[in-house]
């Protein structure tokens, strides 16, 4: 049996649109990732997978490399980070502390990243607050290298992930039924071990999507690890816009995209694997 | 405050307990006290501050008053995973993320039993729930009423002070026949293990099936605590009265009053009742005269009415007359004399059977 849908088509086509648009930009830096690049030259030269092949020179490979680890840590520490604000944000009963919470864990995403990383120069420079404030405080001497440092980066990359994590933990602790840990309560079960064995396990669902995300999020960072790392630290989209724009080598940074997009899509699933067990917990 | 160091057979005593939640009380005043093995059922219309009260005993909500004490152990400070108790919740609460065992077992581990001596009296709580084939089953892949006794289970297998059945309308998830059978299987279960229980509902029926003592409650007090027939013969208060089971409200005189009983006039006949209730009143003060159905007697004499209404149940009818002289009445007849003789409309006569009935002031 079919039903009727007369708004179909005219629903769709907006999105059918701007898809065709994604496909189209997608397939010119699939195209431009195939074709050989002339050293001084714009154009490009005709067919080749050279780039696919220099790729996985150290140098470049490294990159990926540090890329990946940076993605686990950021969402990982941010996913740690998250969690006591998620909980709290759906726990909490006083309707202003909740919008506190709120206020403070979804802001980085309205501040411009370019914005927002200018901030956190302040905050993490030689001079600047962290530590400054600890220096007046005597507990160190000098000031600690956080500015061009990976350290700096992760900071920075956790603040901005934090939201959409918060975000998605919360969906999945709003959906707990609260008689779950009064029942584990009254069974004797002191609140530690309640949240152990039925909040935590519960939460899987929110843990993975969490996890999921901030790992998708970090990989498309760009202004962060550009402005914090100096340089000094680079991720997959420095080395592309680097290569783009410093070096005018355009087909070799669109391979590197492609690159870049399918390791996303390759790690991504490979979450998914290991994580399934722990999904499992939560969902059945 | 008189016997306050511990009495044993005293599963639960509630000395003054109050709750309000701002400008509002939920819960005046309550005094209760349950004997050891006793099954007491809080029984009040929504909002009548029972479960209130099973969340003060439970330890979910803090007592602005009075002292809770279980097993003669003053727990009023205590939190919830200190009193020893099981809890049958309204939504059951199985753990979704745990096979029918690992639920059962959940209290048992929180207390650090050994894990051979959980299974043993894992497998003996399934056994006595009769759900031992399903120990390895989802909650999700058991019927809403093997779910209740999964609950049941789980919560009886700590051995609790105190079984309280903390959930308002427990079998109202579960359909008729059911249900029936599930209130005698706790019933059962219940006399036999000898665990105390505090059971909650808004359902009469079910109060006066299982109960020792119902706890009548409403607007946050409790108005009477008494036996389900002391309950029903001889409510306190005119809630009481017209909440379980059906009356008709005559309004009346008072007219004497000799010992323990008084005597009352309504529609042109005097009735008996107990004294207490009027307690103060002077001659010919206005009075409510609660009548129970079944002492009511349809026929050829008596009080002259109208049917109006004839709900047919199979084995009985349930007729409401309009008399001029006093005003509804609602009366039973067996079924087959309600088609026969009482349509909708056909004149009626009324006597009254019983020796029954009781007054309140109005």
């Amino acid at each position: 049996m079919s039903v009727k849908r007369p708004f179909l088509g005219l629903f769709v086509t907006p999105a059918v649109l701007i898809a065709a648009g994604f496909v189209l930009a997608v397939g010119a830096v699939l195209q431009y990732a195939v074709l050989a690049h002339i050293p001084g030259e714009l154009e490009p030269g005709g067919f080749s997978l050279m780039h696919f092949r220099d790729m996985l020179k150290p140098l470049y490979a490294g990159v990926f490399f540090d890329t990946v680890r940076m993605c686990l840590t950021v969402s990982v520490l941010a996913l740690l980070a998250a969690y006591p604000l998620a909980l709290a944000l759906v726990r909490v009963r006083n309707a202003y502390l909740k919008s506190a919470i709120l206020i403070i864990s979804v802001t980085p995403l309205f501040l411009g990243e370019v914005i927002r990383t200018y901030a956190w120069i302040i905050v993490l420079g030689n001079r600047g607050f962290v530590n400054a404030s600890l220096m007046a405080l005597g507990v160190i001497d000098r000031p600690m290298e956080l500015m061009f440092t990976r350290t700096g980066v992760v900071i920075a990359l956790v603040h901005v992930t934090l939201p959409v994590v918060v975000i998605m933990l919360a969906a999945a602790i709003s959906h707990i039924d609260r008689d779950l840990e009064r029942a584990a309560a009254a069974l004797g079960a002191k609140p530690l071990r309640a949240f152990l064995t039925v909040t935590l396990p519960l939460s899987m669902p929110g843990i993975v999507a969490g996890l999921t995300t901030g790992f998708a999020w970090t990989f498309s960072a760009f202004a962060t690890p550009q402005l914090i790392g100096g340089g000094r630290v680079n991720m997959l989209s420095n080395l592309v816009y680097s290569l783009g724009f410093a070096s005018f080598n355009f087909p070799f940074a669109a391979a590197l995209s492609v690159a870049g997009l399918v390791l996303t899509g390759v790690s991504l699933a490979g979450f998914r694997l290991l994580l399934r067990p722990l999904n499992r917990v939560g969902l059945r | 405050m008189p016997g306050t160091e511990g009495v044993n057979a005293e599963a639960l005593r509630l000395d003054g307990v109050g709750k309000s939640f701002g400008a509002i009380t939920a819960l005046h005043e309550a005094w209760l006290r349950v004997a050891d093995g006793e099954f007491v059922t809080l029984l009040g219309p929504s909002g009548c501050g029972k479960t209130t009260l099973l969340n003060l005993i439970a330890g979910f909500l803090e007592a602005d008053a009075g002292e809770i004490f279980i097993g003669g152990k003053l727990v009023t400070q205590l939190p919830v995973w200190e009193r020893d108790l099981g809890m049958v919740f309204q939504s059951y609460a199985l753990f979704p993320h745990m096979d029918v065992a690992r639920n059962v077992g959940y209290g048992l581990r929180a207390r650090g039993v050994s894990k051979s001596e959980e299974a043993t009296r894992v497998a003996d709580a399934l056994a006595l729930v009769r759900l031992s084939p399903l120990a390895g089953r989802r909650p999700k892949e058991l019927s809403g009423g093997q779910q209740q006794r999964v609950a049941l289970a789980r919560a009886l297998v700590i051995r609790p002070r105190l079984l309280l059945l903390l959930l308002d309308e427990p079998f109202s998830a579960l359909d008729r026949n059911l249900r029936a059978e599930m209130q005698i299987e706790l019933k059962d279960i219940q006399r036999r293990l000898g665990v105390t229980t505090i059971f909650v509902t808004h359902d009469q029926g079910e109060a006066m099936s299982m109960s020792d003592r119902v706890a009548v409650m409403s607007e946050g007090r409790i108005l009477q605590v008494d036996t389900p027939e002391g309950i029903y013969r001889r409510p306190a208060h005119p809630f009481v009265a017209s909440f379980v089971g059906d009356a008709t409200v005559l309004s009346g005189r008072f007219r004497a009053r000799d010992g323990a009983m008084a005597a009352v006039e309504a529609a042109g006949l005097t009735f008996t009742v107990p004294a207490a209730p009027l307690d103060g009143l002077a001659e010919g003060a206005a009075v409510s005269v609660y009548l129970r159905p079944e002492h009511l007697v349809a026929g050829e004499e008596g009080l002259a009415g109208t049917v109006t209404s004839r709900a047919y149940l199979g084995d009985r009818a349930e007729l409401v007359v309009d008399s001029p002289e006093a005003g509804r009445i609602l009366l039973r007849v067996p079924g087959v004399e309600a088609l026969t003789r009482w349509p909708t409309g056909a004149p009626i006569r009324i006597s009254f059977a019983g020796v029954e009935a009781v007054a309140f002031p109005m």
